[in-house]
């Protein structure tokens, strides 16, 4: 009896034990680094995969169509040979890899249609006596895409030809592909003097711009450096061509399920329209715009939403300085056009209505550092300021008040809290009834600086089932009580509150797979979901399963989030990979069991 | 008609010594008393906790707390019922036991003030008193043509009602330079020695300066009338005149090429450099290579490094982390290089506008010193630290003025940028609350040092009217505060020195010389080439270090270049130039100058060493001293790392050994690549019997490149 019990101990240990962030109790692939972390369109292109237990990991997952071919593979690396078809738009796509050890971390690559010239080992770039050594530079010709590396304690430098009037464009490709570089880049003359220099390119977040029209025909260097440290993925691509770009979208996303025009604005302000359809997935409130006519730029974070859309340009009458709002919950969409410009709208309220009004910009690609405020115009009485000012992750602001008695309209106010603006500066300002609220992370915290802490947290997105057999998903619950220790100190926006039961659903499993949980109790601020993987279910064929967590309010009202992954500021992996990659669906897979069956 | 006017004012109003019969006043007399007894000086009662549970305001700048410390009924320090019994004054006349010891006689004009004070009931008069309004010292410039050579200072005092009381006795005088002359209690002043000071003459809360110059007369002094270059040359040859110095030749091409590259850019001249200059004949030459200094990107570097530092900004802590220390000093070296007009560099340092990363000017006052404290002393040479907790001791500035000061900096608000794990971005902005519509029409009074008053709207950005005022017309402490630093950096000493210590007490050396570079910097808009271009072509900057035997002992005037210690900087650079072997420095690529690294912890044993300071904690210059050290020079005669550059495998002694075959031809590259100049013919014969004495002649030119590296004449900027 108790060899049975001690058996059905460890069993349970070893079954349960493979959770998210857990592969396989450790024992599934993970990638470090993808080189080069760019495919050509229409070429075959050979990468490499540097990572952990990529010895089993023999399928490439992307999420689109293309010829793949495993060349080459060991425990700490392996080659893929891909054929990215000519239908593929430019952009930047997720990559993982599965297999019978189960499914890896998320890493991510840029396609393109340029040249791709590898660096990493060269070696290219240095300074002696304090001078730039132009010797050390290597030829490049443009239009291409240069992947390097080890920026962190060194320079790369790139010798390149010009006409006379010739306009270039260099952009480097790293945050925008969740690599660590913090670039600087120069250009240089033939002399080695600096002609011009970028960092930290408004709306680009790290990722860097340089459009330069070169006077004088001959020859001048680029130079590339970093303000960031090391890591796994301290490489970079570093993109050298005459290329349109796009410099802001508007709108920043529409209602899911409906048509949006949307104006792609180019590198000399030149406007392109196009008709997307935004997606209907509800589990996601977050899609990329490709931007095919603007290659020199990777596909837009565009946001979807639930509530009707309005745009504040038509419902300004006469340069209104008040704009009405009289049907609400909405999300309005607007640009802070001017210098100073603030933005204004009129809300018809009752006396004891909870309004929560969140700004949608910065994480969106817009330059906009949003100040929202909220007043009684009549008592001129300051409601509630939309951000906490000493917060640094939480550009976009976000506010919450009970309207006060006898107050029937209160004003929202909008403007850049360094009083900038222009067209860079497009929001959208979701308005709704606020309440008792509550976000939801899929996986565990961890810390990242313990061991292996940054690998967990790198497959908290992941799950993966032996055929036959079950894993349970920690579910944590971000409540912010007042009064109680924060969940999460960082975060100071309005979604807080709900201490009730939440349950937990999963949506979107494949035939074969089921999930079930208790849910989180009230008070508790993390449960389990736990899936289950038939004998018969179908092994090595990734699928997307999305987690929410469904609740009632008091006063009836119902509630459903959709589990993310979290993401932590101390992170170096996690806090470089865009936030737009934070997974609002679980990437499962079903692999054999260790018999084989 | 005036003048008539002034004359009966004098006439009717006569200066009375004071006599302590009438009324004494609690806030004139006996606080005066008080000062001139030092019982009120930092060093005794106004020592920040007193002394022996007497605690006064540091020199009297709290009366009602003075008074209640001294007269208050429990204070039992006053006896009102038998005076003579009084704590105060038995204790500074030592009739019972005083830390301070004696400091009046009994019947003394002190004594017998304070006596009467308390037998006229110990009453104060704090805020109803009269007002003292200013002082003046008569003479307020003199000038002693002997050693030793006297004259009594007297010190008038002007009361708001008209009055006017001889106060000289009452006064305290204290020297600004040591040694010069010295002043009794009484005001006497003698004559020690030559050269310049000030007397600082206070009484109460004012302050006033007697100028003086002693100069021992030299029979048959005669004027040489020395080349003038420009009008540096000539208000620096009238103050020569005056004191019957002459200056020093005119330094040879080699030292000043080495002179003007270091002090332009950090560093000295490459050797093909050197050769091309001394090969150039034309009369221009001096003046075409300091246009060509000024054009290179190390000249931004080299100076964008002192502001850096000035700045207080560092990796660590609530400073501006790695980052934000990078892009400031990209954009310092950006700034200077494009020849920002200073003022335009003042303002964005000052009042920036936005986000650290996209404006990294900002960074310039993201640190962990105070604005209130920095922007003054950085920028109009202005030391207000004291005046946050007390009056001014040495200088005019009071608690209300720091306070006032406050003001432009205290309604913005900050806050950290969107995640950033390796930098720090600070946005900063006017508090919101300021913007809301109800308080458009709003408007604050602020008031500038200078006691001007100006009004702004409660939603503006207060540190723009701050940088208005700072350069305004008419207004010229910003520029005499920079033409000053970059004097001082490029001379050794500043026309006021320190160069960040432009105090009332603390006087030019040469006024009209301050004025008008501060003049000619306005009126070129605040170019700052233009500035360091006038002093290195004026004769003064390329004077030779040697002095003459009429400037042997003179060190303040210019009469000669001052020898200067490389700075840390200059130094590792400079080895790195002669050895051919880059310094490694803990972050960056290999092979940067040290200019380039911007972090207090570089990583550089060299830097430390020579004086980088390892923290920023102060917008003072005097962070650096300049003095030489035994770690310093143990470092080089006996270190380890300058050895190893010497000798290193593709560095200069290598590379020049196998270029050179002749012996005199290497000695002549060691002199070149090292001292930047050609050798003597002595030098060169020395040099080449070394070698040829030496077991193998890569051995001898690896000692000789030491000898040079240890000479003075390398490590000084002579």
């Amino acid at each position: 009896m108790s060899l049975r019990l001690l058996s059905s101990a460890v069993l349970s240990v070893l079954v349960v034990s493979v959770a998210v962030g857990e592969t396989m109790g450790g024992r599934g692939p993970l990638i470090n680094t993808v080189d080069p972390p760019a495919l050509i369109i229409g070429k075959q292109t050979t990468i490499q995969l540097v990572g952990r237990n990529l010895d089993r990991a023999t399928h490439l997952l992307l999420p689109f169509a293309a010829k793949v071919r495993r060349s080459s593979g060991s425990v700490e690396s392996t080659q893929f040979v891909v054929t990215v078809p000519e239908s593929v738009d430019t952009g930047v796509y997720p990559v993982r890899v599965y297999g019978p050890s189960g499914l890896s971390n998320l890493r991510l690559i840029c396609v393109g249609r340029d040249q791709v010239i590898q660096t990493r080992a060269t070696g290219n770039g240095r300074y002696r006596g304090g001078r730039i050594d132009l010797a050390s530079a290597l030829a490049v010709k443009w239009p291409c895409r240069v992947a390097g590396g080890r920026l962190s304690q060194d320079i790369d430098l790139f010798r390149f030809s010009v006409r006379a009037g010739q306009r270039l464009v260099f952009s480097t490709q790293t945050r925008q592909l969740g690599l660590t570089p913090d670039p600087v880049i120069r250009l240089r003359d033939a002399r080695g003097r600096t002609l011009a220099l970028a960092h930290d390119t408004p709306t680009l977040r790290k990722d860097e711009r340089l459009d330069y029209t070169f006077q004088k025909a001959g020859e001048y260097f680029v130079e590339l450096q970093s303000f960031g440290v090391a890591g796994w993925t301290n490489h970079y691509v570093l993109k050298i061509g005459s290329h349109e770009y796009a410099r802001t979208v508007y709108p920043l996303g529409g209602r899911r399920g409906e048509v949006v025009d949307v104006a792609v604005i180019g590198r000399d302000g030149q406007v392109a329209s196009r008709k997307v359809r935004v997606p209907s997935d509800t589990a996601r409130d977050r899609w990329r715009l490709p931007l095919p006519d603007h290659p020199g730029s990777l596909s837009w974070a565009m946001a979807s939403g639930s509530l009707p859309e309005r745009h504040e340009k038509r419902m300004r009458g006469d340069g209104a300085v008040e704009i009405p709002v009289t049907e609400w919950p909405v999300t309005i969409n607007g640009r802070i056009e001017e210098v100073g410009e603030e933005d204004r709208f009129r809300l018809a309220v009752q006396p004891g209505q909870v309004i929560r009004a969140q700004v949608a910009a910065w994480y969106l690609g817009s330059a906009l550092d949003g100040l929202l405020m909220a007043w009684d115009p009549v008592s001129e009485t300051l409601l509630a300021t939309g951000d906490d000012l000493r917060y640094r992750a939480n550009v976009d602001p976000g506010l919450e008040f009970t309207v006060p008695p006898g107050v029937t309209s209160v004003v929202l106010s909008l403007r850049d809290t360094l009083g900038r603006g222009g067209v860079t500066f497009p929001y959208r300002l979701t308005i709704e009834p606020g309440g008792p609220d509550f976000f939801l992370w899929l996986g565990r915290r961890q810390n990242p600086f313990e061991n292996s802490g940054w690998e967990r947290m790198d497959s908290n997105d992941t799950v993966t089932i032996a055929r036959g057999g079950q894993v349970s998903v920690r579910i944590t619950a971000r409540r912010n009580i007042k009064g109680r220790k924060p969940d999460d100190g960082y975060y100071k926006g309005p979604v807080r509150g709900f201490d009730g039961n939440i349950r937990l659903v999963a949506s979107g499993l494949p035939v074969g797979v089921t999930a079930e949980s208790d849910g989180i109790a009230s008070g508790e601020t993390a449960g389990e979901i736990t899936f289950r993987a038939t004998a018969g279910a179908v092994t090595l064929s990734p699928f997307e399963v999305a987690v929410f967590g469904e609740a009632t309010r008091r006063d009836g009202t119902r509630l459903r989030r959709v589990a993310e992954r979290m993401l932590f500021l101390s992170d170096p992996q996690m806090t470089h990979m865009p936030w737009q990659w934070r997974s609002q669906k679980l990437v499962g897979v079903v692999v054999p069991r260790e018999d084989g069956r | 008609m005036i003048r008539v006017v002034c004359l009966v004012c004098v006439l009717a109003c006569p200066v009375v010594a004071v006599e302590p019969t009438g009324a004494i006043s609690f806030t004139n007399d006996v606080m005066a008393v008080l000062g001139k007894a030092g019982c009120n000086s930092g060093a005794c009662h106004g020592h920040n906790s007193g002394k022996a549970g007497f605690k006064l305001s540091l020199r009297g700048y709290d009366l009602r707390a003075d008074f209640a410390a001294l007269a208050d009924a429990d204070s039992g320090r006053v006896d009102r019922k038998d005076p003579a019994d009084s704590l105060i004054l038995q204790m500074p006349t030592a009739q019972l036991e005083h830390g301070g010891g004696k400091r009046f006689e009994v019947g003394s004009e002190s004594y017998r003030v304070l006596l009467e004070w308390i037998r006229q009931g110990a009453k104060s008069d704090v805020g109803t008193a009269t007002k003292l309004k200013r002082i003046d010292v008569h003479p307020s410039v003199f000038e002693h043509v002997q050693i030793p050579q006297s004259e009594t200072l007297k010190v008038t005092a002007h009361f708001e009602d008209g009055r006017q009381r001889d106060v000289t006795r009452m006064a305290i005088y204290e020297v600004s330079t040591e040694g010069v002359v010295e002043v009794d209690q009484a005001g006497r002043v003698v004559s020690r020695r030559t050269g310049e000071t000030a007397v600082l003459v206070r009484f109460l809360n004012k302050k006033t300066l007697s100028k003086g110059l002693v100069v021992r007369r030299k029979n048959g002094f005669a004027w040489a009338a020395p080349p003038q270059h420009n009008f540096i040359d000539r208000f620096v040859d009238d103050k020569l005149k005056k004191i019957q110095v002459l200056p020093s030749a005119v330094c040879t091409d080699a030292e000043f090429l080495r002179r003007a590259s270091l002090d332009i850019c950090g560093v000295p001249p490459d050797p093909d450099e050197v050769v091309a200059f001394l090969s150039d004949t034309s009369a221009d030459r001096r003046t075409r290579k300091i246009d060509e200094l000024l054009s290179r990107e190390d000249y931004g570097d080299a100076w964008a490094m002192r502001w850096l530092e000035l700045s207080g900004t560092n990796e660590s802590g609530d400073s501006a982390r790695f980052k934000g220390i990078w892009t400031l000093s990209l954009w310092l070296r950006r700034a200077i290089n494009t020849n920002l007009p200073y003022d335009r560099l003042v303002r964005q340092l000052v009042a920036g506008k936005g986000s650290s990363i996209h404006n990294p000017a900002i960074t310039f006052t993201v640190n962990q010193l105070k604005r209130v404290e920095t922007v003054p002393q950085l920028f109009l040479g202005i030391r207000l630290q004291c005046a946050e907790c007390h009056d001014h001791p040495f200088d005019v500035w009071t608690q209300s003025n720091y306070r006032s000061m406050a003001e432009f900096f205290g309604h913005l608000g900050s806050k950290e940028g969107p995640i950033d794990a390796y930098g720090r971005e600070i946005r900063r902005f006017v508090k919101p609350e300021s913007r809301v519509p109800w308080k458009a029409g709003e408007r604050v009074e602020l008031t500038h040092l200078d006691g001007s008053r100006v009004r702004v709207p409660v939603a503006s950005d207060r540190r723009d009217a701050l940088v208005d005022w700072m350069f305004g017309p008419g207004q010229r402490l910003t520029a005499r505060a920079i033409v000053n630093r970059v004097w001082g950096r490029m001379l050794g000493r500043g026309i006021v020195h320190p160069v960040d210590d432009m105090r009332f007490s603390n006087p030019p050396i040469n006024e009209p010389l301050l004025s008008a570079l501060a003049d000619d910097l306005v009126v070129h808009r605040w170019d700052l080439k233009h500035l360091v271009r006038t002093i290195a072509r004026s004769r003064t900057y390329q004077q030779s270090s040697i002095p003459n035997k009429s400037n042997r002992n003179e060190h303040e005037n210019f009469s000669h270049a001052a020898l200067r210690r490389l700075s840390a900087e200059q130094l590792a650079d400079s080895v790195s130039r002669a050895t051919g072997v880059d310094e490694p420095y803990r972050v960056g690529p290999p092979g940067l100058r040290a200019v380039h690294v911007p972090y207090v912890a570089a990583g550089s044993r060299l830097l430390r060493l020579f004086g980088r300071p390892t923290e920023r904690a102060s917008a003072c210059e005097c962070v650096r001293s300049p003095d030489s050290t035994l770690p310093q020079v143990m470092h080089l005669l006996n270190g380890e790392a300058l050895w190893k550059k010497i000798r290193a495998a593709g560095g200069t002694v290598e590379r020049l050994s196998e270029k050179h075959t002749e012996a005199g031809d290497l000695v002549a590259a060691l002199y070149l690549a090292v001292l930047s100049r050609p050798p003597s013919g002595d030098e060169s014969g020395t040099g080449v019997r070394y070698l040829a004495a030496s077991k193998s002649r890569r051995e001898g030119a690896e000692d000789l490149a030491w000898a040079l590296l240890n000479s003075p004449e390398f490590l000084f900027n002579h």
